[in-house]
Formats: structure tokens, C-alpha cells, sequence
């Protein structure tokens, strides 16, 4: 929302400088997005007055002047042939320093021989009025010299806030509420226009028949006649368009006006084009709405309408309807100012596609208040500016049935969530300003505006922004000091990927939704990946292929993530070594060894010409039974000998065949097999023989060596090679 | 040594240490700041009823958080007719350890969350947070900006200045924006924290009552402070990665680049 300087200036005495409120404004209130200073595009660009033009001696197309810009001397400038000047003419000149719009920096320079010291601008040239390719002439009162940001009257700043951090202050979508934060916080007075109550008349019996209570709080509503619909003065016409609000009528603008003042969103219908009674219900099935965009609305019963006897008005708290629009031939218009519901109006708006600085209002529970603040102030603006006579009673629907309950504030314990103990003289002060009344008991009722104070801890807050949050001293936390505890899976995982990716494994981690499941999502972002993970292969083999076509090659994968099982969430690990041969098989087995995890479900998978070899292992499962700590064995004094034979097999055969006959052959002597070397069907074992307390003997490992070969031989056919 | 037996100008062999992925290497520099402070350490479930993320947190059944194009929904029919989520944001856990655990409560959780949203440079619908929480007798504002300056000074590595601004979230009143002085100017005003001084870092604020009650703590017999933040951001923040779908996208030339 934007807030324009100049406007909350008319409210409460400011800082000169609106930095300084716009910092005020973050520091105690609500996030500023951006502070833009309207004159700041217009630096080093005056006002000049044409003294003397010519041709120039040496350019058929360019002319020589001298200007009076405000300095003692006046300058000379050489300008183009587009506009022929008169002496006494008022134009705007950039002078050295300025930047134009195109990026065009102004610096005195010499052209055909010339000096030039400025440039006379077009408007195309500086962005400004209807940015045509024609000079804008100043009137003889605007003296030279006159900033040209002032001569257009471009002195305002703009405050913009993010609206999300007013998502809770339905109060403050306005000038008013911001003015009065600020008035409490710089603690001076608020000045606000003073409202009076109109005098109904007797000329039109006007009704509105609110049918959807309880999705319309208030509604208050006037005839007003002898309307007069013209352009609006401009001084609200400049105030709309500094916060970014087109200029339409002054009928249109004053409700605009009126709603970026209070905050009150308000519609002006031509009450010559209502037939029957207004009223305030559901949209029936099939019917439709030409909004004031010109777009055609369907509407359904969860869409609130605003409706005469016939059909559909307004799209209530969101947009009014083309048919009942002000035009120029308005001469009676219907005021509606209300409090609608804000969920229906958000979720309404959402199923339309459409949101307006109404409905953004309306979403965020406006006080019914200010419904009576904006109907006021409308009228009081349409009877000041557009001739209104107020020609019917005054309608006045009020069902809000919520009361305020004052509030218990306890004292030690405003102390006590601060962190500071504040004087009681403040604490009322701040509260009082804010607009509360507060007993000598501590009893705090909240203003009718403010319908986010209804707990003790909301007004701890206003307490505490006001005296400002820088004010608070830091405290060290004090607090027992007893061990923490680290969730054992996370620790588990923890110390799992960092072993792995010390081996070689690079972490990844992928999205948590499926092509296949159980649990579906309701709402999926991707409608072929609906299901909710329950392994965290599928999507660990999709990453592995995308890096496969992007060139990877030899590469190792790991994951830590949860799936999500019928039997419940699970954290898993996942491992994937991908090669260009299935023996990575092993690497994977490598890793599950290393890692001191089960193997036995590695899973081989085939992408394209390469290998993908993937464990997968259930960290909840894990983390429950932990290995107690091994015990080290002590290390012999007595050497070990170490037996390498090569053998080959006829047919393929696997390790955990071969495996028992060489242990059974070996024993006791054999303390580690392994296999160091494969081709086809050979295999390369080593075998590392220990005699416990004695030394071995070659004769004894040669033995061995002859056993073992013969027992294999024997078994499998198996030929040794020397 | 015999050097003539070897080119020494050959290129040396490739060995290759494995990676830990950048959201792993941010949090676990988040984690280790607060468990050098004594906080435990939960991960906690990802899938999450609906009360637990949303209605213990004050955040009630209107609240546009929960439309269906804000949170993921599942499609399951649970007998005692809850709704059933991706969690939004890792202060699911807050209500479930409160439950769990008696205070004095110092508790981080960091992990992956979900929000129904379309993908681009600056939006995942799956990333990572860290809430963490404090739950004692005597818990103020001014503990929570001692906790923030001490650990985020520790987590930048530098003597930062913190401070608090008001912020609105529907689990804590009062509510904050917590900034940190710019590490990359000072504080005094650079393109990395929009000529402000300040980057915004968190939000936090003081433990509203109705989550002590959802918890089942007596009415004034606790205060406490949580905080939230976003691991993607700080990572992006702090390796200069512009584009936020390289994490999930998981390519091997980004992630071979720390």
C-alpha cells in the first residue's frame, strides 16, 4: 500500500525528511518496502525564461538562446528546431548534473562551435503530462529558476508498505491509521477532519435489505441528488495519483479518496439505474455481472452481490457492476458503505480472479467503525464538491454483535515479557494515545478501530513497539544446564552421509512426490508425480539419469530423506554407485560394508549402457538397535603370511559357494578372504593365514595352498593357474 | 629420485572426495551454533495433521495459508476426520515437543517443507527451514534479542547488531522481523542489503498463549520465544546461487562447487 508524505502531514506535524518517518514506520509499525521521492527524476531541471533566441551562425537546424534560470547571469543553450521560442516564453531547462529519463546526462558542452550550458526539454523528454513531442510553457507567475518538480507540484514521497505485515491491522490500510500511529509514537496530536452527522430527509424512503447477515456486518446507505459529475479539483486528483489511483470523476474519486484516507472501501451507484429494493445477498447460479473492468462475471451462491429487485449490482466488498456505473449523466447516486465477511470476500475474489484495494481491505476484517468514519467523510466530500443534496433517510444496517470485553493487564507480567520494567505513566500513556481507556484497576478496553486487541499479550505488544524495540536491553538466557538430546535418526543420518561422502558419495536430495503410492495428493503440483514417496529410488535413478545426460560418468550418489509408508514416515538412506559394468555391484557393497550397513537388497538397475547399483536401508529401524562398541583385537607380535592363488572356473560360479570349501579347507588358519582380482570366470583370492601364538611355516602355507586348490578342483573342476 | 622416469608435467590423477549437499553444509553451521548453546536437536515427521500445523498454531481454518494453493492436502481419510498435510513449516514440531518434553525447553528443528506453489528462480514448493524454540519461567524479548545476536553473530562470524521490528505471525505475539547488521558493508549501506544497513534474517517472537495451551501448559505458568528461518536463503545468501531450483535439481557440475 502506498502512503503519500504530503497527505499524512495534513494529519500529524512530521519530520522534515520522510526517510526519517519512513524508519519510524519500520522501527515501531510495519515493513517499508520503498521510499520514492517524486522530485528526485526532476534534480538540476528549473524553470527558464527565454531572454533572446536566434538562429545559429553555423546549423541550419539549431538555434541559440539565452535563458534566465533563477542565477545572476543568464545562460546560453543551444536547442533544436522543433519549438520556435519567444522571448518571455517559460520553459524547462536541465542544467548540468541532470539525468533524463533516456539516461541522457546534461553537461555544458560546445555545439557547432557554440557553448551550450542546458538543454531545453520536451515532455517526451522528461516523461511528464502527456509525454508528446511539444514543449509545456509555464505561466508568467512561475518565477525562473522554480524547480521544475515544484512547478508541477511533483513534491511528494511515496511510502510503500508491504501489506503482509498488516495482515492483523485492518486499521491501518489508510492515511488516517498510519497518521495515528505516528502521532502516538512521536506523540503529538492527531488532527482528523471533523465529521458531523448529516441530516436525513424525508424525499426518498430508501431500504436495503441485508438477507446475508452474516456475511455483512454493517451497511449503511444514502440517496444523495442534484449531483454535479465533473473532473475532479487537483488537489485530489495529485493526492490519487501519488498513491497510484487513476482519476476517473469526482463522484468515483471521492470514494477512492475516501478509502485510501480511512480506509473504508465505498461504492457510488446511479440510483436511476437500480430498480427495487437494494439488497445484500448470495449470487444465484447463472447469473452474471459486467464488472467496471468490462469483464464479464459468472457467478455462483458463494459470490456476495450487492442486487436490486432484478439482478446483481456489485460484486459486494470487490468490484462495482458497469450497469450501475456514475457516468456523466448521473445526476442521483446510491452511497454504500459496508463491512462484509472477510473470508467470503477473499475466497469470492480468488475464484474470480480479481483483487482490488476493495477486496484486498475487506479481506482483513475492517472494523464496522469505519464504515460510518467513510460514509461520513464520502458524503461530506460529495456535498463539497459535487453539489450533492442529501435527498433520504439514512440506512444503517448494524449486525455486528461482537462486544469488547475489557482486558486484564497485568502489570508484572507486561514487565516480565518485555524484559523491561517500564513506568506505569507510560504503559497508560502509550495505551491512551493508542486509543484506549484503561482503569485505575488495570481494566484496558480496546477502541472500536481496533479489532486486534483482545488479549493481554496484543497490548504487550503495542506496549513494546511503541517504546520501541531497539530500546530493549539484551538479557543473557539463564537456564539449567543439562544435556541435549539429538534425535537419533538425524544423528545417525548425520554421521552416515558425511562417512559416505568422505568415500566418494555426493549428496543429493530429491522431491518427496511419485509416480506411484499409496497416499495421494490431493493437490498435486504435477499431476504425474501425485503420490507421496515411498522409497527414495525412483527419484534418486531420475536425478542419476538427468546427470548421465548431462555427461557425468563413475559417479556416486547418497540420500538421506523420509518416504512416506502406509505403516508411516520412515527416514531412509539411499546409495547409488552408477558404472559401465554391472560389477559396481560391488563398489555399492563396498559402501554398505564401510558403512556398517545390511546389503543384501542392493538393487541393480540398467540406464541405457550404464550400471546403477542402489542400496536403500531404514534409518528408524537402524537407529532403534545401534551395534554395541567392538572390541579391538590385540595385534600379534608373530608374522602372518599372506597366499595369493589365481583360479579359474569352468562355469560361473558364485563367492558364497566357493566361500565355506576354501574356510573349510583352511581352518583354523585362514583369518581374512577376500577377492582381489576378477576375469570372466577367474578369481583372484587372497588369503591371510595367522597362526595365532606360533609362527607358521612355509610348508605349512604351502600345504594349505595345495588343499585348498585340490578341495576347489575337486568341487568345481576348478583350474589353477601359476 | 629418479624424476627422469616420470613426466612430471602430466596432469596428477583425479581422486575424488565426495560432497555434502549446500542445504546439508548451511544447516548443519545453523545446528552447530545452537547445539554449542545447548539446544536439543529434532528433525521430527514431514506428513502432518492439520492441527498440529496449523489449528494449535493459532492459525485458524480461514486463514489463507490453508487454501488448497497454498499446502499440499492428502488425499486419506483418517477416522477421527483430521486433514492430513505436507507441513508448511518446520513449527509443526513445536506443539508435538512441547507435549513430548517438560521445560525448560531449548529445541531446534531443522528440515524439509512444502508449499503448493509454482516453481521459479526465487520459489520451490520443497525446501528446507530451522525453527527453533525456548520455553522457560522467565522468557523475555530481551532474551530472544541476546539468544538472536550472540548465535548470529557466531553463524556469520562477525560482531553483528540485531534488531527487531514488528512482524505479524499468527503463533506469536508479539511478533517480529529480526535483521541483522549487513556483514558485507558493516551497516553501512550496499547493494547486499538494499542500502538499508540491515538484511532481513528471521521471524520470531514471543510464544502466543494458545499454543501453551495446545500443548496443555497451564495458562501463565511459561513464556518462550521461537524463531523460524530459511536454510534455501541462507545458502543462496551466502554462495551467491541466484537460482533457487539448483537445489533439488541436484546436478552434479553445481554440486561438485563446494
Amino acid at each position: 500500500m502506498k502512503l503519500s508524505y504530503n497527505w499524512l502531514k495534513e494529519f500529524v506535524d512530521l519530520p522534515a525528511d520522510p526517510k526519517q518517518v519512513a524508519e519510524l514506520i519500520t522501527a515501531h509499525v510495519a515493513e517499508v518496502e520503498t521510499i520514492h521521492d517524486q522530485a528526485a527524476a526532476f534534480e538540476h531541471i528549473v524553470v527558464g525564461e527565454v531572454l533572446e533566441a536566434k538562429r545559429h551562425p553555423n546549423a541550419d537546424k539549431l538555434n541559440i538562446g539565452q535563458f534566465n534560470v533563477g542565477e545572476a547571469l543568464p545562460r546560453q543553450i543551444v536547442f533544436g528546431g522543433k519549438a520556435i521560442l519567444e522571448p518571455g516564453q517559460k520553459l524547462p531547462i536541465a542544467l548540468t548534473g541532470a539525468v533524463l529519463p533516456n539516461g541522457l546526462t546534461i553537461v555544458e558542452r560546445k555545439l557547432r562551435g557554440e557553448v551550450s550550458q542546458g538543454m531545453c526539454c520536451l515532455n517526451s523528454e522528461l516523461g511528464i503530462l502527456d509525454g508528446a513531442d511539444k514543449v509545456n510553457f509555464f505561466s508568467e507567475s512561475v518565477a525562473p529558476g522554480t524547480l521544475l518538480s515544484e512547478a508541477l507540484g511533483f513534491t511528494d514521497t511515496i511510502i510503500e508498505i508491504d501489506n503482509k505485515t498488516l495482515t492483523h491491522r485492518a486499521d491501518l490500510f489508510s492515511h488516517v491509521g498510519f497518521a495515528r500511529e505516528l502521532s502516538v509514537i512521536l506523540k503529538t496530536p492527531l488532527k482528523l477532519p471533523a465529521l458531523t452527522q448529516p441530516d436525513p430527509n424525508s424525499d426518498i424512503s430508501y431500504k436495503v435489505k441485508v438477507a446475508a447477515v452474516k456475511d455483512c456486518k454493517r451497511y449503511l446507505g444514502i440517496v444523495l441528488d442534484n449531483i454535479n459529475v465533473k473532473s475532479s479539483p487537483d488537489w485530489l486528483k495529485q493526492k490519487l495519483q501519488a498513491v497510484g489511483v487513476r482519476s476517473i470523476n469526482n463522484v468515483v474519486d471521492i470514494t477512492n479518496y475516501v478509502m485510501c484516507e480511512y480506509g473504508q472501501p465505498l461504492h457510488a451507484f446511479d440510483y436511476n439505474k437500480i430498480s427495487g429494493t437494494v439488497s445484500v445477498r448470495f449470487a444465484k447460479q447463472s447469473e452474471t455481472l459486467t464488472g467496471l473492468d468490462g469483464k464479464n462475471y459468472e457467478l455462483n451462491d458463494s459470490i456476495l452481490v450487492i442486487a436490486d429487485s432484478k439482478i446483481p449490482l456489485a460484486l459486494a466488498g470487490i468490484m462495482g457492476g458497469a450497469d450501475s456505473a456514475i457516468t456523466d449523466q448521473t445526476t442521483t447516486v446510491a452511497l454504500e458503505s459496508a463491512t462484509f465477511n472477510p473470508t467470503t470476500i477473499r475466497l469470492g475474489a480468488q475464484q474470480l480472479s480479481i483483487r482490488t484495494d476493495a477486496s484486498t481491505r475487506h479481506e482483513k476484517n475492517l472494523p464496522t467503525v469505519l464504515a460510518e468514519l467513510g460514509f461520513l467523510r464520502a458524503i461530506q466530500l460529495l456535498i463539497e464538491l459535487a453539489d450533492a443534496k442529501i435527498v433520504s433517510n439514512i440506512v444503517d444496517e448494524d449486525n455486528d454483535l461482537s462486544t469488547t470485553e475489557p482486558i486484564n493487564l497485568d502489570l508484572n507480567y507486561v514487565h516480565k515479557l518485555i524484559g523491561v520494567t517500564l513506568p506505569e505513566t507510560e504503559i497508560k500513556n502509550t495505551l491512551t494515545a493508542l486509543g484506549c481507556t484503561v482503569t485505575k484497576d488495570w481494566l484496558v478496553t480496546s477502541p472500536a478501530h481496533r479489532t486486534d486487541l483482545i488479549i493481554p499479550e496484543e497490548l504487550i505488544e503495542e506496549i513494546a513497539r511503541i517504546y520501541g524495540y531497539s530500546n530493549i536491553e539484551p538479557q543473557p538466557l539463564v537456564a539449567q544446564l543439562v544435556p541435549q538430546v539429538i534425535e537419533s535418526t538425524y544423528e545417525l543420518g548425520q554421521s552416515l552421509i558425511e562417512r559416505a561422502a568422505r568415500a566418494g558419495g555426493v549428496e543429493v536430495c530429491n522431491y518427496s512426490f511419485n509416480k506411484t503410492g499409496h497416499t495421494k495428493l490431493l493437490n498435486p503440483i504435477n499431476p504425474e508425480l501425485p503420490y507421496l514417496r515411498e522409497s527414495l529410488i525412483p527419484n534418486l535413478l531420475e536425478c542419476i539419469k538427468r546427470n548421465l545426460n548431462t555427461g557425468a560418468r563413475d559417479f556416486t550418489l547418497v540420500e538421506y530423506g523420509h518416504v512416506y509408508l502406509e505403516s508411516g514416515e520412515e527416514i531412509h538412506l539411499a546409495l547409488s554407485c552408477v558404472g559401465n559394468s554391472a560389477q559396481i555391484y560391488r563398489k555399492t557393497k563396498g559402501f554398505a560394508e564401510l558403512l556398517n550397513l545390511p546389503s543384501d537388497t542392493i538393487q541393480l538397475d540398467q540406464i541405457k549402457k550404464w550400471f546403477v547399483a542402489t542400496l536403500e536401508v531404514n534409518l528408524s529401524a537402524l537407529a532403534t538397535l545401534l551395534p554395541a562398541t567392538k572390541p579391538i583385537t590385540p595385534i600379534s607380535e608373530l608374522p602372518g603370511i599372506e597366499l595369493d592363488i589365481s583360479v579359474d572356473f569352468p562355469e560361473a560360479t558364485p563367492w558364497s559357494d566357493i566361500k565355506p570349501v576354501i574356510l573349510q579347507a583352511g581352518e583354523p588358519l585362514i583369518k581374512k578372504l577376500t577377492v582381489f582380482d576378477i576375469f570372466k570366470t577367474a578369481l583372484g583370492i587372497r588369503m591371510y593365514l595367522h597362526g595365532g601364538n606360533r609362527t607358521l611355516t612355509m610348508d605349512e602355507a604351502e600345504n594349505l595352498r595345495h588343499t585348498v586348490i585340490a578341495k576347489l578342483t575337486n568341487k568345481f573342476h576348478a583350474i589353477h593357474r601359476k | 629420485m629418479k624424476n627422469q622416469l616420470i613426466d612430471q608435467s602430466l596432469p596428477g590423477e583425479a581422486i575424488k572426495l565426495g560432497q555434502l549437499h549446500p542445504l546439508r553444509l548451511v544447516q548443519n553451521e545453523l545446528v552447530d551454533v545452537f547445539r554449542s548453546m545447548s539446544f536439543a536437536v529434532y528433525e521430527g515427521n514431514e506428513r502432518e495433521t492439520e492441527d498440529y500445523c496449523f489449528e494449535f498454531l493459532n492459525i485458524p481454518k480461514t486463514h489463507p495459508a490453508r487454501d488448497l494453493q497454498d499446502t499440499f492436502y492428502l488425499d486419506t481419510n483418517r477416522p477421527d476426520g483430521l486433514k492430513e498435510v505436507m507441513r508448511t513449516h518446520t513449527s509443526n514440531m513445536q506443539v508435538r515437543l512441547m507435549q513430548k518434553l517438560t521445560p525448560p525447553l531449548r529445541v531446534v528443528v531443522p528440515g524439509r517443507v512444502f508449499r503448493n506453489e509454482a516453481i521459479d528462480a526465487s520459489h520451490e514448493h520443497t525446501f528446507y527451514q530451522m525453527e527453533g524454540f525456548v520455553v522457560d519461567k522467565d522468557i523475555s524479548i530481551a532474551n530472544l534479542t541476546y539468544m538472536l545476536k550472540l548465535a548470529m553473530s557466531k553463524l556469520l562470524n562477525s560482531d553483528i547488531k540485531v534488531r527487531l521490528r514488528p512482524g505479524y505471525f499468527p503463533y506469536v505475539e508479539p511478533g517480529f522481523e529480526a535483521d541483522c547488521s549487513c556483514v558485507a558493508c558493516a551497516g553501512k549501506g550496499c547493494a547486499v542489503c538494499k542500502h538499508t544497513g540491515w538484511v532481513e534474517m528471521l521471524g520470531c517472537g514471543m510464544i502466543h498463549p494458545k499454543v501453551f495451551a495446545a500443548a496443555g501448559y497451564k495458562p501463565g505458568q511459561y513464556t518462550g520465544f521461537a524463531f523460524g528461518m530459511g536454510i534455501d536463503r541462507l545458502a543462496m545468501m551466502k554462495y551467491g546461487i541466484k537460482d533457487i531450483r539448483y537445489f533439488m535439481n541436484n546436478d552434479l557440475r553445481f554440486l561438485s562447487q563446494f
